[in-house]
């Protein structure tokens, strides 16, 4: 074998011309035919190859290399042939024709498992058929897809739109949302909302307030049990669920805010429920209208207070035109309430007052009060009658005068009373004056001629001075008895005309004290002998003259001590504030006076006893004057055999009960 | 030596114990009396009648009252300096004050005793003695 390739490119044998015995035209023939057989062959493989590689697409590609391969063999052995003729080198081309062979088997064999494949491989006017099907479906599938590109952009278009719709509506719930808040917030009206068991679900600040409880007081629960004092609300929350229909009513009660006080609030509920569902709950909107009530009601009352009054009561505007007339006001001048309204006040003005009204008009635009006015005016019958006005400006809510409110009274009969009582007073004045001078002449006349009888009394003794047995002596000395009680009657009377007060006294202030330290120094005797206990602690200063102080408490201490009991007699003098007075009070533990004679004892000569108790009868009635004088009164408290007590009040000093204002 | 007086007096009895007392006390004295205050205004103005040694008067006198006497008394000059004494049963705070006007002038309340009387002699001699 080694031989062979060693000896394989010898010639040692006959070359192949030969056989043809070199004739020209065989071995022309074998050469031509062997080298175009040869070029042929060369130049299939180059066209497979190269198809094989620009082709990857086709399948089975892998067969061109082995046929590309098989015929280069193949077309080798032909140029062999043709060397041969001339070069025996018969190793060489068997060698060759063995590579031959060996790339023409497998090609062969491979080539046999591929024709079924290659039969299924689709022929080319079925490929030209599918080639245009293809491009038939591709241009439809590209006319799909634009649509579908079209569809894509309209999609993707319209997911922006509704997205910036969504956005919109979002907004909007917001905007809504916050709208209702700030509503539930800010808004002066109670809301609170109800599940369909009746149950709280919200309720704003105020309503909390205005039930007087906090919101969690009421989440979860039901009316009746948030407000149990209060349950005018309960059936109508029950019939807007019933019924689906809202509800408007006016209610009453309380609530805790304001215990055992009724408030009025204006309620509305109303149904919360989808198109054609069950209510699924309710809400409720409350107004506190309990002030509007109060200030109706109060109206109501003043303007049927006004209606009613028998005064005139109307009201102009700045310009003096009648805006309202009450009843009142038609019976007194005459006009009816249609006759007057939009006329000028002026109408019931007498011409030579009308200067008043002009008078009135600028005092209301100033603000200022014009307060029991007595004056004239015309009946629409033109009598005049006696008014007392009372005029007050109108101010609106602003503050802004807007006319004057007129209240006239009827004082026809007050002027004639008053006429009447004048004249009275002035006869009684003349009387008084009268009765003074007379009580005056009277007691000063009566006394004069007493002298008389008490001096010649004595002369008349002294002429007589024999008496034996006394009796001109017992004559003489009753004579005097009588004529010292005549006497002390009269200076009694004396001292009572003498209080009549017609002098004008300035009052000055009087240390009532030393008033009383006074009157004792002139009881002193009679306090002596009668070994009387007075206690008084302070007493104040009060308007008057002394005098009178001593006088009245003179008499008011020498009764207690002259009409004393069993026991040695305590006296008491004390004063207190009371109001704008001075009560005084002068308390003993003498006998006592029976009720029924507490009213006469102050009259004058107006005893009690016979002439057991020496008196005139007429300290009490001095006592009730110089307290009057001093627009005071007196009286008495008292039981038969418990003791006096004599009140008697003084006003006090102007600046002292200017103090005692300032004290309150 | 002999006193002259001159009485305005209404009330004869008054005038009787006046009398009366000036004679127990000792003094010796001549009265011109008047019963009313007319009469007394002509013996004041007429300008005749003796000076007297002192006036005494009655507050309350009929027609003309004794404080007009006591005005008319002063307008006169003869009688200048002479001791008036008034007295009365009742008198007012005003008849007082009235009275104080005239320094020379002396009030008394008329006695209500014939004690009271001997107690207005002794000074109307008083008066006299010193004036």
């Amino acid at each position: 074998m080694l031989e062979f390739f060693k000896n394989l490119l010898d010639t040692d044998f006959m070359p192949h011309g030969h056989c043809y015995y070199w004739r020209s035209e065989i071995v022309g023939l074998h050469v031509i035919s062997d080298g175009l057989t040869a070029l042929a062959y060369f130049l299939i493989p180059f066209a497979l190859v190269h198809l094989a590689r620009k082709r990857k697409d086709l399948s089975f590609n892998w067969i061109f290399w082995l046929f590309g391969a098989f015929i280069l063999a193949c077309g080798t052995t032909h140029l062999m042939a043709i060397w041969t003729l001339w070069h025996p080198v018969y190793r060489l081309e068997g060698l060759i024709k063995a590579i031959t062979a060996l790339a023409s088997i497998p090609t062969a064999v491979m080539l046999l498992r591929l024709v079924p494949q290659a039969v299924a491989l689709p022929s080319q006017a079925q490929l030209r058929e599918a080639n245009q099907a293809l491009e038939l479906e591709v241009t439809e599938r590209r006319a799909a897809e634009e649509s579908l590109a079209r569809l894509n952009s309209d999609l993707e278009t319209r997911i922006t739109e509704s997205k910036a719709d969504l956005e919109r509506s979002n907004q909007d719930l917001q905007r809504r949302t916050n709208e209702v808040e700030a509503l539930l917030t800010h808004a002066p009206i109670g809301f609170a909302f109800f599940d369909r068991d009746h149950r709280y679900t919200r309720i704003n600040h105020v309503l909390c307030e205005i039930n007087g409880l906090p919101e969690s007081a009421h989440l979860g629960r039901v009316m009746s049990e948030v407000l149990p004092v209060n349950r005018s609300t309960d059936p109508i929350l029950a019939e807007v669920f019933q019924t689906g229909r809202a509800v408007e009513r006016e209610v009453a009660g309380e609530t805790p805010k304001a215990p055992g006080v009724t408030r009025y609030w204006w309620a509305g509920f109303f149904p919360i429920q989808e198109r054609d569902q069950p209510v699924s709950g309710a809400g409720v909107f409350v107004l506190e209208i309990t002030d509007r009530k109060r200030t109706e009601h109060s109206m109501a009352l003043l303007s049927a207070i006004v209606s009613s009054s028998e005064d005139a009561i109307l009201s102009k505007d700045l310009g003096g035109v009648i805006t309202s007339w009450n009843r009142g006001a038609e019976s007194l001048f005459g006009y009816s309430a249609a006759e007057a309204i939009g006329r000028n006040v002026t109408m019931l003005i007498p011409e030579e007052r009308l200067g008043e009204e002009t008078d009135f008009l600028e005092r209301l635009n100033q603000g200022q009060h014009v307060n029991h006015f007595e004056t004239v005016r015309k009946r629409k019958d033109g009598t005049v009658l006696h008014i007392s006005l009372t005029l007050s400006p109108l101010v609106d809510t602003n503050g802004k005068i807007m006319g004057g409110s007129k209240i006239a009274r009827d004082i026809s009969n007050r002027v004639k009373n008053r006429e009447a009582l004048k004249a009275v007073n002035r006869d009684l004045r003349i009387a008084n004056e009268d009765l003074s001078q007379f009580a005056f002449a009277a007691a000063h006349d009566l006394r004069e001629p007493l002298r008389n009888v008490r001096a010649y009394t004595e002369f008349l003794t002294e002429l007589y001075s024999e008496d034996p047995d006394q009796k001109i002596q017992w004559a003489k000395t009753v004579i005097a008895e009588g004529v010292q009680r005549m006497d002390d009657l009269l200076s009694g009377l004396l001292d009572y005309t003498r209080l009549g007060g017609s002098e004008q006294e300035i009052f000055v202030g009087v240390d009532v004290s030393l008033a009383v330290q006074g009157a004792l120094r002139n009881l002193e005797q009679m306090i002596e002998t009668s070994s009387a206990q007075i206690a008084f602690g302070a007493l104040p200063v009060v308007p008057g003259n002394e005098h009178n102080y001593v006088q009245l408490f003179q008499n008011l201490i020498g009764n207690a001590i002259k009409y004393r009991g069993t026991e040695t007699p305590r006296i008491t003098i004390c004063a207190e504030a009371k109001g704008r007075d001075w009560l005084f009070s002068v308390r003993d533990n003498g006998i006592g006076i029976a009720q029924e004679y507490h009213g006469r004892i102050f009259g004058v000569f107006k005893r009690l006893h016979g002439k057991e108790i020496p008196g005139t009868g007429i300290g009490l009635a001095i006592c009730q004057k110089i307290v009057e004088r001093y627009r005071g009164r007196i009286w008495v408290e008292s039981e038969l055999g418990k003791g006096a007590k004599f009140l008697f009040t003084i006003p006090a000093l102007a600046s002292e009960v200017a103090d005692r204002n300032e004290r309150k | 030596m002999k006193y002259r007086l001159t009485v305005v007096e209404d009330n004869a009895a008054d005038l009787f114990l006046l009398k009366d007392v000036l004679g127990r006390i000792g003094i010796s004295f001549e009265i011109d009396s008047f019963s009313d205050g007319e009469k007394a205004r002509t013996y004041i103005q007429q300008g005749e009648a003796p000076r007297p040694d002192l006036f005494l008067f009655d507050l309350n006198l009929p027609f003309i009252g004794g404080l007009e006497l006591l005005q008319l008394l002063s307008h006169e000059p003869r009688f200048a300096g002479l001791p008036v004494l008034v007295w009365s049963s009742a008198q007012s705070k005003q008849d007082l004050a009235a009275i104080a006007e005239f320094p020379a002038v002396e009030f008394i309340p008329k006695p209500m005793d014939l004690g009271g009387f001997l107690q207005i002699g002794h000074k109307i001699h008083e008066m006299l003695q010193y004036r």
